[in-house]
């Protein structure tokens, strides 16, 4: 009795909360995740016919070297961007500003294009070799072309997503926790140990697993170096071995790897969450502390390593073979090519903020619980590499074609074979979440006073988002708008499986002259996009700064 | 030989150069008392406070503890070496650790036992294991009270120490606190906007505005020939409020 009472009142609260937003929601939060449901459905298809001698050749190599990946690029970025942003966040020094921000300039460097100059500048004849004999050292050629290197060069590469979580950590805890571990006798060291780093190890975690990500999503980094990884041999399975259902059977155990990894994150966040209940008194914020002369050089020292191999030397390096290739490469079709990648971008990272808002604001007005599924099946892109993405995109594209044709009796065929609007598709799926994310934050700390006073003012909801709560997100809007277009614009193996043959990007062509033995032509186009990419970072991290300032003024106390 | 154990000569503090959070102020606390410094926000008395501690640097005068100069123009003793316990307005329990560990943290020997004594002290024994955003304020604050007791500090500085909770925990927990410090014959200063919190505990009281010294006298003699028309006003207030009060509860 009772039990059909409650199914009954299921089914009449579903036709109550059930309106045309939960059905939008639903909808394109489904269609943006088709990609994972080809690949998903698929799995059920059987193995490939070389799945054989993938597993016997290749499997064991492929889980190998990830895992090794994982723990070698993991410990080093967790070592470096924490120590970073510890140095950056607690003590003063002379060019502690500048600094700061170069510290988040690698990430302008895609991992692949810092894969070929350090092979360019350590390799046999390499620039940096050739110089420190020229001054007399007596220096020997340094192998980068194995898992060492790979991982060294991803380590440099990434290191500035645990920087960036990690210095935010640090530098919003409160002073009153040093000043207290101070009081009680704690060293700066103590303090560091047992309270600030606990506190900020969420943020770590959170920063290492983006590291983690980006290490399963390289492709061409590890291409270059000759290590098979999963995502080398999703390519090697599709392209050389011409066999797409085991590339998909790959996909689906990196799959299983990454949300295996997401769940290890997940289960050690959920341990305890520490929320820290202090307000923060408007003069004792975030201090920091003025140090002695030779501490200064020590600081500046740690804090030049990273910089340098993870910029400047590499760009250095560009920046030589850019004038030594420049009247070849310099030429009309490249400004075509650069054209062709910023409007791609562009165009990718104007609709994913699009998308992002619909979503947000489509399940907002929805009021079916379980329709909140689909937003969040969306977002999972960001943490699917981009070769998975692809090969769900290439093994569900007949499905939709033929679904098109046989129902509505329209052609859409050339949109996959011979547009880019695959190609952005495919960038919104993987892109999502960088815009989401903050989107959805943003918007829940308007919160619905706002909106519920529009409402009862007269105004629907579209009109309410448009007059009242877009304008209030338009700053969080345009720094997503970038991340966007800054990931679009680095993004390798999604881009090669997908795009059409006429369409060149910057980073593909880079790719390409590295490919075919050419690497000193990769450098102009590689320098066109670090020269893009810095210069929105900068962008971006002045504008997060400016917004910071205005909450919490730091102020500066000398110790 | 002078038996102060805290001693201020003519102590000054400008944070932008030019206008005085602090302005030569000189008083001195005798050991075992408690001294509560009241005034409004931004009259200086946080600034008292975290000068005491070493928190801040003073532009100028003289802090003596115990005899012993941690300030002056030449030299400034940090935080860690000046022996002085404070607990913070907002308690700055660290959070991922437990009460025994936030009240273990400061301790070197002894510590399981040390600690045992101290949350009998504050009767929080089976409150150990758990963690401060489990607690209530009042209970927040007693740990942070013993974590700063097992240092076994010269002097305890207390910051706004009841500003944070309910007025129905304060009136036992100002008792509470004057009772634990005076078994141990701990010297304590204290910080309060609220004259209540400071006739309720202390044993002498001084009156701060715009980082100047108003009146500074014991606690027995804080109503008799009041000259400057301040607290003067602040105690006529306080007398009209007591008087309704008391013929509230007469009506009753």
């Amino acid at each position: 009795m009772e039990v059909r009472k409650k199914k009954r009142l299921k089914t009449t609260h579903f036709r109550r909360d059930f309106n045309q937003w939960s059905l939008l929601t639903a909808a394109l939060g489904f269609a943006i995740a088709i990609p994972l449901f080809a690949i998903i459905l698929n799995l059920f298809g059987g193995t490939g016919e070389m799945w054989d001698h993938i597993v016997s050749h290749f499997l064991t190599d492929y889980i190998l070297n990830s895992i090794y990946l994982i723990i070698g690029t993991g410990t080093i970025t967790c070592l470096i961007g924490t120590y970073c942003a510890w140095l950056v966040s607690r003590y003063q020094f002379p060019g502690h500003r500048l600094i700061e921000w170069l510290l988040f300039l690698p990430l302008a460097i895609p991992s692949y294009i810092l894969a070929y100059t350090y092979v360019g500048m350590l390799g046999n004849g390499g620039t940096l070799i050739v110089l420190l004999r020229s001054i007399g050292l007596d220096i020997q050629r340094i192998e980068m072309m194995n898992i060492y290197g790979l991982i060294w060069v991803l380590s440099m590469s990434l290191f500035p997503y645990v920087y960036a979580s990690a210095r935010a950590m640090f530098q919003s805890q409160p002073q009153v926790l040093r000043d207290a571990a101070m009081l009680l006798g704690a060293s700066e060291r103590r303090y560091f140990f047992t309270v600030a780093l606990p506190l900020a190890l969420p943020a770590v975690i959170g920063g290492l697993f983006l590291v983690l990500m980006e290490v399963l999503n390289d492709y061409g980094a590890a291409k270059y170096y000759g290590i098979n990884t999963f995502t080398t041999g999703i390519f090697r399975s599709w392209t050389a071995l011409e066999d797409l259902q085991s590339a998909i059977y790959l996909s689906g155990m990196l799959t299983v790897l990454v949300f295996l990894l997401m769940a290890l994150v997940k289960l050690q966040r959920g341990k305890k969450s520490f929320s820290i209940r202090i307000k923060q008194p408007d003069s004792a914020t975030n201090r920091k502390i003025q140090v002695s002369g030779s501490r200064k050089v020590i600081n500046l020292g740690i804090l030049s390593v990273p910089v340098l191999f993870g910029f400047l030397l590499p760009l250095l390096q560009l920046l030589y073979w850019a004038v030594l290739t420049f009247n070849d490469i310099f030429r009309p079709d490249f400004f075509w090519m650069a054209i062709q990648s910023f409007g791609i971008a562009s165009l990718s990272a104007v609709l994913v903020v699009i998308f992002s808002l619909l979503l947000i604001y489509f399940n907002k007005w929805n009021h079916l619980r379980g329709v909140a599924f689909f937003p969040k099946i969306a977002t999972v892109g960001y943490v699917i590499p981009g070769a998975i993405i692809g090969i769900g995109i290439i093994s569900s594209s007949q499905l939709v074609i033929d679904f098109f044709y046989d129902l509505l009796q329209i052609k859409i065929g050339y949109l996959f074979y011979g547009s880019s609007v695959i190609l952005i598709y495919a960038y919104i799926f993987r892109f999502l979440a960088v815009a989401y994310n903050p989107l959805e934050a943003n918007s829940l700390k308007i919160g619905k006073d706002l909106a519920e006073s529009s409402y009862l003012l007269g105004h629907s909801n579209l009109k309410t988002l448009l007059k009242v709560e877009l304008p209030l997100l338009k700053p969080t809007a345009l720094s997503a708008m970038i991340l966007v277009f800054i990931d679009t614009m680095k993004e390798l193996p999604l881009t090669l499986i997908l795009k059409p043959y006429q369409v060149q990007t910057l980073a593909v062509k880079a790719y390409e002259y590295a490919e075919d033995e050419r690497v000193a032509e990769a450098a102009l186009p590689a320098l066109l996009l670090i020269l893009v990419v810095a210069s929105l970072l900068l962008f971006v991290n002045n504008l997060h700064n400016k917004t910071r300032a205005k909450k919490n003024p730091a102020e500066l106390v000398e110790h | 030989m002078n038996m102060e154990i805290l001693e201020l000569l003519n102590l000054s503090k400008t944070f932008d150069g030019k206008s005085f959070a602090l302005k030569d102020c000189s008083f001195s606390v005798s050991p075992g008392n408690i001294l509560a410094i009241v005034g409004e926000s931004g009259s200086g008395k946080s600034t008292i406070l975290r000068l005491i501690a070493g928190l801040e640097r003073p532009t100028q005068g003289i802090i003596r503890i115990k005899g012993k100069e941690v300030s002056n123009d030449g030299h400034i003793l940090p935080p860690q070496q000046r022996n002085v316990g404070m607990v913070f307005q907002d308690f700055a329990l660290f959070p991922h650790l437990t009460v025994a560990q936030n009240v273990g943290y400061g301790l070197k020997k002894d510590k399981a036992e040390k600690v045992n004594d101290l949350l009998q002290l504050i009767k929080m024994e089976e409150y150990a294991n758990r963690f401060p955003g489990e607690l209530s304020g009042g209970q927040e604050q007693r740990v942070a009270l013993a974590r700063t007791l097992a240092m076994n500090p010269d002097i305890l500085l207390l910051d706004e120490p009841f500003s944070n909770l309910d007025a129905g925990l304060k009136a036992g927990l100002r008792q509470e606190i004057r009772q634990i410090v005076k078994e141990i014959g701990m010297t304590m200063v204290f910080i309060t906007h609220d004259l209540l919190d400071a006739l309720d505990i202390a044993d002498e009281l001084i009156f701060l505005k715009a980082g100047e010294i108003l009146l500074h006298r014991p606690i027995e003699m804080i109503f008799k020939d009041v000259q400057n028309s301040e607290v003067e006003q602040t105690f006529r207030d306080l007398k009209s409020a007591s008087q309704r009060i008391l013929e509230m509860m007469r009506q009753k």
